[in-house]
């Protein structure tokens, strides 16, 4: 005679997941999730891969909280104000779902988070608000080979867009017009320096905030689950609230654009020592056979600046990205007269800059950078233990 | 061929809608251009072109003709949403 027992089934935070028949639990607790901005989209977004369990998630933003991100901000409170996004944002996220692990960087996604952290991910989503934080996050994109999903949101409509750098369709950069790169070159100097323009606060809700971010996360659910359905790469999706429209659109690839040609997997490794000379490196790479090395900063860097007043000369090793240098302080400290500098593009043995050291060049963790040899191109990862 | 394409503009949200005679070579930047200062649409916004018959985001650079407008083409302008 067969015996059974039944015993009443412990309930487990995933059950209802567990109901769908293509869910796959164990593929959101081992995936990795990066979410490039903290302000309204990336709080629905955070809370969202929070609540489905995505078990590794980092979140970039350089951002504290203001008192207008309320409104929209799912993850602050008012006792948050003044603290940094991420932070705040790592803490709630982590009382939504303590079995997740989450991982806040306060810093510039431009210039503080490298191509090797982006290719530790599975999948983007951006959270971003400028033309140029998502040029910045494509081309992160592109030369990691990660995919990432566009979020914009406006009062009442919202768009969501996908990239693939493993396909042929179109990039976010093949999307940018004459009129969006104007505008975003505004923001910097004809040299390449940044002007002191303030952003142009944008008005939206939490409405079309919540909409939007799910969305995102729901394109980013179907990718890592290997389903299509919502948004084909190169494909944008935008949505209307207030009359009602939502409609599809492909974005034309461009040939000539160059972010496609970037994705780059890395051949030879340096443990990352501040005190390494390029010299160095480049001299180790003639040596392995890779000869005549160039090696291109994925930033331009802005080395030594020097007074153009000859009565005064003072001399400034700057040693900081150029886009991430005010215009304001191009003028002389010491007799305001105006100052000329080294702009670093790249580094090769018989140029003048070989001399400088990898902690002088601003290279963040992990970053992984292009060298052109004799034998073709190929990639260096400069890895930070 | 003509010189120019007979065509129905009209914004996203169905507010604003024109039957324009355009040249085929105009690009749809200039497009673009043309249909924010008529139509008064904000100028701190970005724009972009779909064409209603077959979906496509038109490449901004190009022009009508060669991104494969055709007489009597529905051609829908909307914004590209900045803020996150």
């Amino acid at each position: 005679m067969d015996s059974f027992v039944i015993t009443a089934d412990q309930e487990s935070r995933y059950d209802r997941h567990h109901l769908i028949d293509w869910w796959d639990q164990n593929r959101l607790k081992t995936s990795k999730v990066l979410v490039a901005g903290a302000g309204a989209l990336g709080n629905e977004v955070l809370k969202n891969l929070a609540l489905l369990g995505v078990g590794n998630i980092t979140v970039i933003d350089f951002d504290t909280v203001s008192i207008t991100n309320l409104t929209r901000s799912v993850l602050f409170r008012e006792s948050d104000i003044g603290l940094p996004k991420v932070e705040v944002a790592r803490q709630r996220v982590l009382e939504i779902n303590p079995e997740i692990a989450i991982r806040a960087i306060h810093g510039d996604l431009e210039f503080d988070f490298s191509i090797g952290d982006v290719r530790e991910h599975d999948v983007i989503i951006g959270c971003l608000d400028s033309v140029n934080a998502r040029w910045a996050i494509n081309q992160l994109a592109y030369r990691a080979g990660i995919p990432w999903i566009n979020g914009g949101i406006g009062v009442a409509e919202g768009e969501v867009s996908f990239f693939d750098p493993s396909t042929e369709a179109a990039c976010y950069e093949c999307s940018i017009s004459n009129q969006m790169w104007e505008r975003r070159n505004q923001r910097y100097s004809c040299q390449g320096m940044k002007r002191n323009i303030p952003e142009a606060a944008m008005p939206t809700t939490a409405t079309i905030a919540s909409i939007i971010g799910a969305m995102q996360v729901q394109q980013a659910l179907l990718y890592l689950h290997g389903r299509a359905g919502l948004l084909n790469p190169g494909e944008k999706v935008f949505l209307g609230l207030n009359p009602w429209m939502a409609f599809k659109v492909q974005i034309q690839r461009q040939e000539a654009c160059i972010a496609h040609d970037m994705t780059i997997e890395p051949k030879i490794s340096f443990n990352y020592d501040s005190n390494l000379s390029i010299q160095e490196i480049l001299k180790h790479l003639d040596d392995s056979g890779f000869s005549e090395p160039i090696l291109w900063l994925r930033n331009e860097v802005i080395g030594m600046m020097q007074c153009l007043n000859p009565d005064c000369g003072y001399q400034e090793q700057v040693n900081t990205p150029l886009r991430q240098y005010p215009e304001s302080k191009l003028v002389c400290p010491k007799c305001s007269h105006e100052r000329d500098f080294e702009v670093i593009r790249n580094l090769s043995l018989l140029g003048s800059g070989a001399n400088i050291t990898l902690g002088e060049l601003c290279l963040p963790n992990n970053e992984i950078l292009h060298c052109q040899t004799a034998k073709g191109s190929i990639a260096i990862q400069f890895c930070q233990t | 061929m003509s010189d120019s394409l007979s065509l129905i503009i009209r914004s996203a949200d169905q507010t604003r809608k024109a039957a324009v005679s355009l040249p085929v070579a105009l690009t749809v930047d200039e497009l673009v251009q043309a249909t924010q200062q008529r139509w008064n649409l904000p100028e701190n916004t970005n724009y972009a072109v779909r064409l209603e018959r077959t979906g496509q985001q038109l490449d901004s650079t190009t022009t009508l003709g060669a991104v494969g407008v055709q007489e009597n083409d529905v051609l829908e302008i909307y914004p590209i949403l900045e803020a996150g």
